[in-house]
């Protein structure tokens, strides 16, 4: 009898090691399979094809670029300056994001902001509907004279083009970055009158026959002309239109 | 009620937050955040919401599924496969919240209901293996 509950005994141990074993294979698995899980989503994460809505870039940037500078309809600048210098251009389109943060900087402190120009933004969606939402957003700060602020915020944060990026959540975050009165800017953004808007820009794009994001037009006394978008062919296009240099 | 009940049901349940939180990110939604303010949005457009380019919530779907499945086999391997998914899924789950803690700064009380079901199925399945042994 007593070695028979002795091997009951041994067998009863042996089967609670090999079940201790079997629950750390399973746990050291787990772990493994988590540890991997991490490190893929953190190499992942850091070059994302879309922007953080929780932590955007460039907000204290846009502010100092745009200091002092009082916008209505869409157009910053000196008001009564003959020259117009328009853009038409689509928030999810990557040119427009380089025009945006290597050329309008110069432009906007060397010719808007003494006074030889006038600087308009019109949003035309080229590439898809998201492109729309985009535009939508784009009238929404319009209304509240945020327009330009708004654009540059999200070229800053433009994510890839072939990803759908521009979300309501995204849209509403640059709306805080650059401090629009976000019950007003959701209203608005999703109003007809913002379908309606964006609409009468596409028509007016493709009735000129425009090829395409950024198209630049330098309007003046001497006529209106359609200009690279480089700060030197816009000196170039403003000094055509005015017959003035633009320094 | 048997721990494999308890896990089907439980597995049911991570199934439905996380098909909901993937249906309205499809459609480009923001989720309905009943409690923690506009947390749920900022959390599923941070840049932490997405694994290799998948969304996260369609990681939440295949480990319920496969918890799921797992309870409807009798089969020691089954047993040990939901161990190692409950656990990697309770793990992660923490993960995930830590980041909404100290990266994010914003919760989603959506996914702070997975994380809770996933540990829920840790410590289920935990008990499920022990008495299975017995």
């Amino acid at each position: 009898m007593g070695k028979a509950r002795k091997t009951r005994a041994m067998r009863e141990q042996e089967r609670r090691r090999s079940r201790r074993n079997r629950m750390l294979i399973a746990g050291g698995s787990a772990v493994l399979l988590v540890v991997a899980l991490v490190v893929v989503q953190q190499l992942t994460s850091s070059g994302s094809s879309r922007p953080d809505a929780s932590n955007l870039r460039g907000v204290a940037d846009v502010k100092t670029e745009f200091a002092g500078l009082s916008e209505r309809a869409g157009t910053i600048g000196n008001p009564s300056a003959k020259v117009t210098i328009t853009e038409f251009g689509d928030l999810r389109c990557p040119i427009c994001k380089t025009f945006d943060n290597e050329v309008a900087p110069q432009v906007i402190s060397d010719i808007v902001r003494p006074g030889t120009a006038k600087l308009t933004y019109k949003t035309w969606p080229i590439l898809g509907p998201n492109s729309v939402e985009a535009a939508k957003a784009a009238y929404a700060a319009a209304q509240q004279n945020k327009l330009w602020p708004y654009a540059a915020l999200a070229y800053l944060n433009q994510g890839d083009e072939n990803v759908e990026w521009f979300t309501p959540a995204v849209a509403r975050a640059i709306g805080r970055g650059v401090g629009l009165d976000m019950t007003r800017f959701e209203k608005d953004r999703t109003s007809s009158a913002a379908t309606k808007a964006i609409s009468q820009v596409s028509n007016e794009a493709s009735s000129q026959g425009f090829q395409g994001t950024p198209t630049i037009r330098v309007a003046g006394p001497k006529g209106t002309i359609t200009v690279d978008a480089t700060y030197d062919a816009i000196a170039n296009g403003i000094q055509q239109v005015s017959g003035t240099s633009a320094g | 009620m048997s721990t494999r009940r308890l896990v089907a049901l439980l597995a049911l349940l991570e199934l439905g937050v996380a098909a909901y939180l993937e249906i309205e990110r499809a459609r480009g939604r923001s989720v309905a955040c009943p409690i923690g303010g506009g947390g749920c949005e900022t959390v599923q457009h941070s840049r932490y919401s997405h694994l290799a380019g998948v969304p996260l919530p369609v990681f939440g779907l295949l480990g319920a599924a496969a918890m799921f499945v797992t309870t409807l086999l009798d089969d020691p391997r089954a047993r040990t496969a939901a161990l190692v998914l409950a656990y990697a899924g309770a793990l992660f789950s923490l993960y995930l919240a830590g980041l909404q803690a100290f990266e994010i700064h914003a919760y989603c009380a959506w996914c702070l209901t997975s994380a809770v079901l996933w540990l829920a199925l840790a410590a289920t399945t935990t008990v499920g293996w022990l008495r299975a042994d017995e």
